[in-house]
């Protein structure tokens, strides 16, 4: 399922880490469903390339907190 | 995150659906407090730049009312749960999990923030701090409607509100607070209690110059 998010939002919200812009990244996960799209998963990720902190869209709420971030590059928590 | 932070977001998880249910209307029952949201959307609007927060959300009655008021408003909650409801309740509005005291927004973007009885969980100490974050995402011009407990007395008084402790503020101590963080308060209501709990209602509006 995609995930929109209006253009006037996105251009407000901001890393809450580093307060740098952020972008609406969809990534196909591994595994997917048999016979089916395969699943995504909607990030919102900071553009700043020292921060890059990624953050969680869970079910079309955006999750902006720096404890639940995923590091760039790992699936592991910022923490 | 902080201890009172964590313990704030828990309990007001654990209370999502009888909050909602006392707090789901558009102020019907409190006309006067209406007035000020009322002010606080048509001074945003005149400021040419719409956006709004409404930082501490909870159900999100009052961003549904924000955005029927003629304002591109969205809501930010810590607790899951509220935030959960609220995009029940109003599918057609953003909300996201967030602290108030790390803003997910950028400098000087928004044309208010409201924050309805959502710093009175703040340590007194804390909130200069809390303050200058809500002043940050402010454009110039920009407006904060904040709501609150009063007292009479000189100082803070901290008490066991129903969900997480709070605070109750003299309404000049809190003004003088705004003006700290560069804010400019012009218009105040101070009314009799609405619940049980026995503290005044105070609601200050503010403009950052």
């Amino acid at each position: 399922m995609s995930v929109k998010i209006e253009s006037w939002l996105l251009d407000i919200l901001a890393c809450p880490q580093c307060k740098s812009p952020i972008r609406l990244d969809e990534r196909e996960l591994d595994g997917a469903a048999d016979g089916g799209e395969p699943a995504t998963a909607a990030e919102l990720v900071c553009t700043d390339p020292a921060c890059g902190l990624a953050y969680p869209i869970r079910d079309g709420i955006p999750v902006l907190l720096v404890d639940e971030a995923r590091r760039p590059g790992t699936g592991a928590a910022a923490r | 995150m902080l201890g009172h932070q964590e313990e704030t977001r828990a309990a007001y998880d654990g209370v999502v659906e009888l909050y909602a249910s006392m707090f789901a209307d558009r102020l019907e029952s409190q006309p006067y407090a209406r007035v000020m949201v009322g002010t606080f959307a048509e001074l945003v609007r005149g400021t040419g730049n719409p956006r709004v927060a409404d930082v501490g959300c909870g159900p999100g009655h009052l961003t549904a009312m924000l955005h029927d008021l003629g304002l591109d408003a969205f809501g930010l909650d810590l607790s899951p749960a509220m935030v959960e409801h609220a995009r029940r309740a109003h599918p057609a509005l953003r909300f996201e999990e967030a602290r108030m005291e790390a803003l997910p927004v950028g400098d000087r973007v928004l044309g208010g923030v409201l924050a309805r009885y959502s710093m009175i969980h703040t340590p007194p100490g804390e909130l200069p701090a809390l303050l200058a974050e809500q002043v940050r995402v402010l454009a110039p011009g920009g407006l904060l409607l904040v709501s609150f407990f009063a007292t009479d007395g000189a100082e803070p008084v901290r008490f066991d509100h129903k969900v997480s402790p709070a605070y109750s503020w003299p309404v000049d101590r809190f003004a003088e607070l705004l003006a700290g963080a560069g804010l400019v308060p012009f218009t105040r209501l101070v009314h009799d209690p609405v619940s049980e709990r026995g503290f005044l209602d105070a609601h200050l509006l503010a403009r950052l110059s």
